[in-house]
């Protein structure tokens, strides 16, 4: 085991604590990542140069060369794409005691016409502590009734939700559950049927009539007719119309059994998301070709029956069986721990490529974004973190980080206080 | 003891726990890279384990008639010590009063929880099952080890270790009485008056029981656990572990305790213990922390993941907790993240979940270090622990093989419901960050 | 909603009055306290037979057993007909006889949670449960048909709901019926909700303050009448003294142990302090059988078991629902297997109560009279002899409550308790034709078990019902009209104050007689669900309806018409 950042690293940078008092900004222009080893995941890495800039990853060859750009000295160090957590909070809420900086659980049970690119808080104190583990883009969700809202897919730096935002929205729709919600849910399993059949009966008026306000709407834009303003129903045009993806919150095997038929019966373009179950119905999510956006791995069983590693070992599973499976943490401040969820999904059987492609390539893909996410290729927006070992290790320090070609500080909350008060002045003298 | 059908039954089909019935257990380990925590890393060595005791370090063991555990290329570390858990335990909190120190949750121990074994597969051999923090003053804890298979609540607990009792600062204590029950403490003011009315009524009451035996009263004075329990803390006999979070409390608190003359404390969570490390450091405390949870409260948002290394730095006995049936299934990943967060070194890092947790529940001459004589209580990793793709193999409490990998059917559970068809399934499994699913549940505990 | 409340009160005090007023002079006149059995299969210990007999009694007492004995000219006779005769029952501990509380309470309104009165906490040691006995219960006579004459009744409650007593199921009034009182203090590990002690460990710390305060209330006490002069007068507290007598070894603490996890608790408080103590209502103390053996404690069993699992008829389901069954099937298979294995680890935990040599007895806290003569029968199924089923009920437990010397079998000089049933009582077709109580005689009907198959069985219902029932201080008529279709019955009720409305019963059950449904009424806009009960006959029927939280009333009625061809 390495060790690294001993207590005489510390004392070397003292010195720069004092500058780094001062708030450091992120820097834009051309870097040329210097002599470090490639991740370019199926590939395998490569000893090679790349370069950033106008934002991208203008190139990746053995040696670049280029008169404008800052170097940076990558020698030693492995260059990584930024990981992608398709399943967090962030931006929509600050302090999780304090209602009033709680921004993703809209009132209602029909709410998708919120959306959280809305109030994406692009200055939360959240975001630079999850950044600077390597974690560059995230989807931040809403939560609450059955169609909470429009959760949107942002890039950890900017200072507008404009800038932030990464190109891709969907619905969410939470399943109903017939699980039991938690410890202290104590409903019979026939009033949990109840319960389940009163929602749907719901649900399909809801989306019935949501199909009626697409149809109406295509009539009405044929003879250029007005319709009511029906925000709730218009919010659902794109995923009743099969057009627009819609990320599918569901847990237990027959609820996504049945999630699986509903979404085939109602041609829906669909993302599974927790899919807790997942590993016992790998057959259909193959069959039918379902994404599934799974985590936290860090999370116990759903069932007290259920083997000890069964939260660990699901995304492996599923994985192995075909599944095309992201990772996520279903987190607020703690996203940052993305690379050690996916770190426990390699150690119990996915190993560390198909874990590290669960967290960057395979959420690009699964979102429609791998044009331009979830790799190091040329042409790709240069997010990308420079690491010197395997990112899902704690002992491994992360050297540099880019998001859209900015070269953001490694700096955050956390690190201000470590550098204040590792050896607070005054002491415990006056 | 094992006579009746249905514990044949259970044994029988749990397999390997058999062996369990025997308290204490004899195994050689072979070959394991021994982590000792006080006496370096011995490479390719032997343990030998007799009657629940290492007997011996060494290498090149022979001994007959034993069973034998092939570590090769495996590591071996003293089990893990959660200083701050709630698992095995029936009942968190006692919420109806800011001061209930008579309640003792060794009372409504639970060896059927499934987070015994659970976190017996994370490799934690010993837990502090401990009191919620609603009141200022809470209840009894109880140091357990994790015998997974007893059926007797007697059997779980560590017989010798420190009494300890939870003491609560802040927001918890805050909004349980004074927010929802319109009584003091609605302010950390109050807290700190709290904690100096019942340390002066206890010592009222101690007085009131030295005059009857003396014969200066005839009568005899009214019993009262709850201050038979602080007279307890008073004379040292009982620790406080106390949750707390930021600066300003922790300090109020230990001015308190130096008024009444007590000088030894853990403080648990104690986020904002950085900022006060040179204090902590002087006073004696120790600190038993998480590794990275903050912003779930108000109190916790000007943290930093740094905390352990900050105090480890300045010379505080520090630990690293889990207060969670998930995180207790991961500790040893939770100890390395304070090589990202602090650059600790291996051993420190390994030492806040073993020895100094064991100092901080007074059990160190026991367990926290793999040395001869003490509770042969080990883990066996297949690859470092602190690498995030090692897996515990072997769990071992008493030199009894409490979790073998090898042998670890799905279905664990020791008590099943009759009128359950299928095992429940939970939405929520984890200890939640925000406090709003504990609205209106007393009996669950206002964690964190 | 309230003001209805209300009104059902004042309904029910006046019936209550009325009928204490009114009895002897509504009362047929017994003639005589003599009455002789003859030809009966006795069985004095439940167990043995003494065979074909006559038993005399006189004066609630048992005069004499023989094989042959004149009747004596003042005599009653009862005709036995080779029926069987039995020691009657003996409830070791539930609180039948006590009305159940009608209407969910609110919680009321404390101070300061953390110091709430007694009555609040649940510490009320010094209640005592005859005081809550009600004559007229209707749980005294659904356990004396089915075959028990003495119970002992614990107060309702929380922590320390009080003492128990010993009352036998005869007699006008309370004070007759009682045996034995102040021998028991029932405690639970109830917590009060919302105040202290809430939870299982506040209620063990507390009653360790007060079993060390009650020990010192009566020495203050003592001290303080010898000299008063100078002394601070003691405080009174009439819980702490109820506490005293079982300090000292002259009441057994009956402690309430579902699990085993609070058999252990329980015990590990008596062995901390040192009373008497009696494990009450267990339902699974398995692992710690051994425990209970060492340390000789007395154990009542609850009677109630976990429900056996109804195995449904597999509908046909199409190819893909078959596919995801099977599925299903692998993964669960293992679960169910346990599941089963618990369920049966209840069943047969009595039998292993038995191979061990601990005797127990059994409790009605839970579960009801009718379900006795089935449970045990699934207890012998798994191993229970039926010698130590029938000695449960009868000796066993009168040696546990104490009062072996009175009663527990049939034997002279004791209480006339006992039942005639005309086949040996574990016989499925069993059933109880007489019941005598301290003497006093009971007939019951014997019903006619209705075989047919469940198709024919609806035939029988169709038609007509009327019903008549008193709810809140008002008798409400109506009719209910039973159809099939499909294969299934289909019920609808219309009541005689809006014969326009037809209300539609659903969750609509028939079998072994008894039928149930459900419906919801709407009342000054308040929706009430309202369950019923019946007991049906050929042309008439009786049983209970639940309404939403006023409690559950008797309802009957009769056939009046079938449906037209």
């Amino acid at each position: 085991m390495k060790k690294k950042y001993t207590y005489l690293i510390c004392l070397l940078l003292f010195p720069l604590m004092n500058f780094s008092q001062q708030i450091t900004k992120s820097e834009g222009g051309i870097f040329l990542l210097k002599g470090g080893e490639i991740e370019l995941l199926d590939d395998g890495r490569i000893q090679a140069d790349l370069l950033i800039q106008d934002g991208e990853i203008k190139e990746i060859a053995e040696s670049i060369s280029h008169p404008g750009a800052t170097l940076i000295n990558c020698k030693g160090l492995i260059v990584f794409p930024g990981m992608i957590d398709c399943g967090t909070k962030l931006g929509l809420a600050e302090v999780g005691s304090i209602s009033l900086t709680q921004d993703h659980n809209e009132l209602g049970q029909f709410t998708p016409q919120m959306k959280a690119l809305t109030a994406i808080n692009p200055n939360s104190v959240n975001i630079p502590v999850t950044r600077v583990n390597g974690i560059t883009t995230v989807l931040s969700t809403p939560s609450g009734g059955s169609f909470p809202g429009t959760a949107a897919l942002i890039n950890l730096h900017g200072y507008t939700p404009k800038q932030m935002y990464a190109g891709f929205e969907a619905i969410i729709f939470n399943y109903p559950s017939t699980g039991r919600r938690g410890r202290w849910d104590r409903r019979s399993d026939e009033d949990i049927a109840k319960d389940d059949k009163k929602s749907w009966e719901k649900i399909d008026e809801f989306w019935g009539n949501a199909k009626l306000q697409a149809e109406i709407k295509e009539k009405a834009q044929l003879n250029n007719s007005e319709i009511n303003y029906k925000p709730q129903l218009d919010a659902m045009n794109g995923v009743v119309t099969g057009r627009e993806y819609m990320i599918i919150e569901v847990n237990k095997e027959s609820d996504i059994l049945s999630a699986i038929k509903w979404v085939n019966k109602n041609k829906v373009k669909a993302i599974f998301s927790g899919v807790r179950e997942g590993y016992l119905v790998t057959d259909s999510l193959v069959k039918y070709d379902v994404p599934v956006i799974t985590g936290p791995i860090l999370t116990n069983p759903s069932k007290n029956s259920d083997h000890y590693n069964t939260a660990y070992t699901n995304a492996s599973k599923m994985q192995k069986a075909g599944v095309r499976v992201a990772i996520r943490t279903n987190e607020t401040e703690n996203v940052r721990n993305l690379p050690y969820n996916a770190g426990f999904a390699a150690a119990y059987g996915m190993g560390f490529k198909e874990a590290f492609k669960a967290v960057t390539i395979v959420p690009a893909q699964i979102l429609g974004i791998d044009s331009k996410y979830g790799s190091l290729e040329r042409g790709k927006i240069a997010n990308i973190f420079v690491a010197d070992g395997d990112p899902f290790e704690t002992s491994t320090e992360i050297k540099y980080l880019f998001i859209n070609g900015f070269k953001v500080p490694l700096e955050s909350r956390h690190s201000y206080l470590y550098d204040e008060f590792l050896e607070r002045e005054p002491g415990l003298s006056k | 003891m094992m006579k009746t059908k249905i514990k044949v039954a259970i044994f029988l089909l749990l397999g390997y726990v058999f062996e369990a019935q025997a308290q204490h257990g004899n195994v050689l380990i072979k070959n394991a890279t021994v982590i000792t925590i006080t006496d370096g890393i011995k490479q390719n060595t032997d343990i030998l384990i007799k009657g629940g005791k290492i007997e011996k370090i060494a290498k090149n063991i022979k001994a007959k008639g034993i069973d034998v555990i092939e570590a090769d290329g495996m590591f071996a570390m003293p089990g893990i010590i959660d200083a701050h858990s709630h698992i095995a335990i029936d009942a968190v909190n006692e919420g109806t009063n800011p001061v209930t120190a008579e309640v003792f949750v060794g009372d409504a121990l639970d060896p059927y929880d499934i987070n015994i074994y659970r976190a017996l597969a994370g490799g934690v051999t010993i837990s502090h099952a401990m009191h919620g923090s609603a009141n200022a003053i809470g209840g009894q804890c109880e140091t357990i080890k994790h015998r997974w298979g007893v059926s007797n609540p007697e059997e779980l607990r560590m017989q010798g270790a420190l009494r300890t009792i939870k003491f609560a600062l802040g927001e918890n204590p805050i909004r349980s009485h004074g927010e929802r029950g319109g009584i003091m403490p609605s302010t950390r003011m109050g807290v700190e008056q709290v904690f100096r009315d019942a340390f002066s009524q206890a010592k009222a009451y101690v007085k009131r029981w030295d005059d009857y035996k003396s014969g200066k009263d005839k009568l005899i004075p009214e019993y009262n656990l709850r201050m038979e329990t602080i007279a307890d803390i008073l004379s040292g006999e009982i620790m406080i572990h106390c949750h707390s979070y930021r600066a300003d409390e922790i300090l109020m608190l230990m001015n308190v305790l130096k008024d009444f003359g007590i000088n030894k404390i853990c403080f648990q969570h104690v986020n904002e213990g950085f900022k006060v490390a040179p204090e902590l450091a002087e006073f004696g405390a120790y600190a038993s922390v998480f590794s990275d949870w903050w912003a779930y409260k108000f109190e916790v948002y000007y943290s930093t993941a740094y905390n352990a290394a900050i105090l480890t730095k300045n010379g505080v006995i520090t630990s690293i907790n889990s207060d969670s049936r998930e995180l207790i299934r991961h500790l040893y990943h939770e100890a390395a993240k304070t090589q990202k967060y602090g650059g600790l070194t291996d051993n420190e890092a390994l030492r806040l979940i073993t020895l100094n947790p064991a100092i901080q529940l007074g059990i160190d001459k026991r367990v926290g270090s793999l040395e001869k004589g003490k509770d042969a209580d080990i883990v066996i990793f297949d690859k470092h622990p602190l690498s995030i793709y090692s897996i515990p193999q072997y769990t071992i409490v008493d030199g009894v093989t409490r979790f073998d990998i090898s042998k670890d059917p799905a279905d664990m559970r020791i008590e099943i419901d009759p009128n359950e068809k299928f095992p429940a399934f939970y939405e929520a499994v984890d200890h939640e960050h925000d406090d709003s699913c504990l609205q209106g549940l007393n009996e669950l505990l206002f964690e964190k | 909603m309230y003001r209805l409340f209300l009104m059902l009160l004042v309904q029910l005090a006046l019936t209550v009055s009325y009928l204490t007023a009114q009895t002897d002079y509504n009362k047929v006149p017994d003639v005589t306290n003599i009455i002789l059995i003859n030809d009966v299969y006795i069985y004095p210990n439940a167990v043995d037979s003494f065979g074909l007999g006559d038993i005399l009694i006189e004066g609630g007492l048992i005069k004499q057993i023989a094989k042959q004995i004149d009747l004596p000219y003042n005599a009653k006779l009862i005709k036995g007909d080779s029926t069987y005769a039995y020691p009657a029952f003996i409830d070791g501990l539930s609180h039948n006889a006590i009305p159940t509380p009608k209407r969910r309470q609110e919680r009321p309104k404390v101070d300061f949670r953390g110091f709430p009165p007694n009555d609040v906490a649940g510490i009320q040691a010094e209640r005592e449960a005859i005081d809550f006995v009600k004559v007229d219960e209707k749980s005294i006579e659904n356990l004396r048909k089915n075959g028990f004459a003495i119970v002992h009744v614990v107060p309702r409650g929380r922590m320390l709901p009080g003492q128990g007593c010993i009352i036998s199921l005869k007699g006008d009034n309370v004070e007759e019926m009682l045996l034995r009182n102040n021998n028991s203090l029932f405690f639970q590990l109830s917590g009060a909700p919302g105040v202290y002690p809430s939870t299982i460990i506040a209620v063990m710390a507390k009653w360790r303050e007060l079993y060390k305060n009650a020990e010192s209330y009566q020495k203050n006490q003592f001290n303080y009448n010898l000299s008063p002069v100078g002394q601070a007068r003691p405080k009174n507290d009439v819980c702490l003294q109820a506490i005293v007598p079982a300090t000292n070894g002259k009441m057994t603490v009956y402690a309430k142990a579902n699990s085993a996890k609070d058999v252990y608790r329980m015990m590990a408080l008596q062995k901390e302090l040192g009373y008497k103590m009696i494990l009450a209502d267990v339902k699974q103390a398995d692992p710690a059988i051994p425990m209970l053996k060492e340390n000789k404690i007395g154990i009542i069993l609850s009677m109630e078991l976990p429900k056996e699992d109804k195995k449904k008829e597999d509908k046909k389901k199409n190819d893909e629902d078959a596919k995801e069954e099977k599925v299903q099937d692998e993964q669960t298979k293992a679960l169910i297997e346990r599941r089963d294995k618990s369920l049966k680890e209840y069943v047969s935990q009595a039998s292993r109560l038995e191979k061990e040599g601990i005797p127990f007895a059994f409790s009605l806290l839970s579960g009801d009279a009718s379900d006795v003569k089935s449970n045990l029968n699934r207890m012998i199924e798994e191993g229970l002899s039926k010698e130590e089923a029938m000695r449960s009920l009868t000796i066993n437990a009168a040696k546990i409550l104490g009062i072996d010397n009175i009663t527990g079998s049939i034997e002279e000089g004791k209480l006339a308790n006992l039942f005639l049933s005309t086949k040996p009582y574990l016989d499925k077709e069993s059933s109880i034709k007489f019941m005598v109580v301290e003497g006093e005689l009971k007939e019951y009907e014997i019903k006619k078990k209705k075989k047919s198959k469940s198709g024919e069985t609806n035939k029988l219902l169709l038609g007509d019902w009327t019903y008549s029932v008193v709810v809140m201080g008002e008798e409400n008529t109506g009719v209910f009209k039973v159809r099939e279709s499909e294969g299934s019955l289909d019920i609808e009720l219309i009541d005689d104050s809006d014969m326009n409305r037809t209300q539609k019963c659903e969750e609509i059950s028939f079998e072994d007689g008894v039928l149930s449904m459900a419906l919801t009424i709407n009342a000054d806009s308040n929706l009430i669900p309202i369950s019923l009960v019946l007991d049906m006959e050929e042309d008439n029927y009786s049983g209970t309806a639940v309404v939403g939280d006023f409690g559950s009333f008797p309802i009957e009625g009769k056939k009046i018409s079938t449906p037209e061809k």
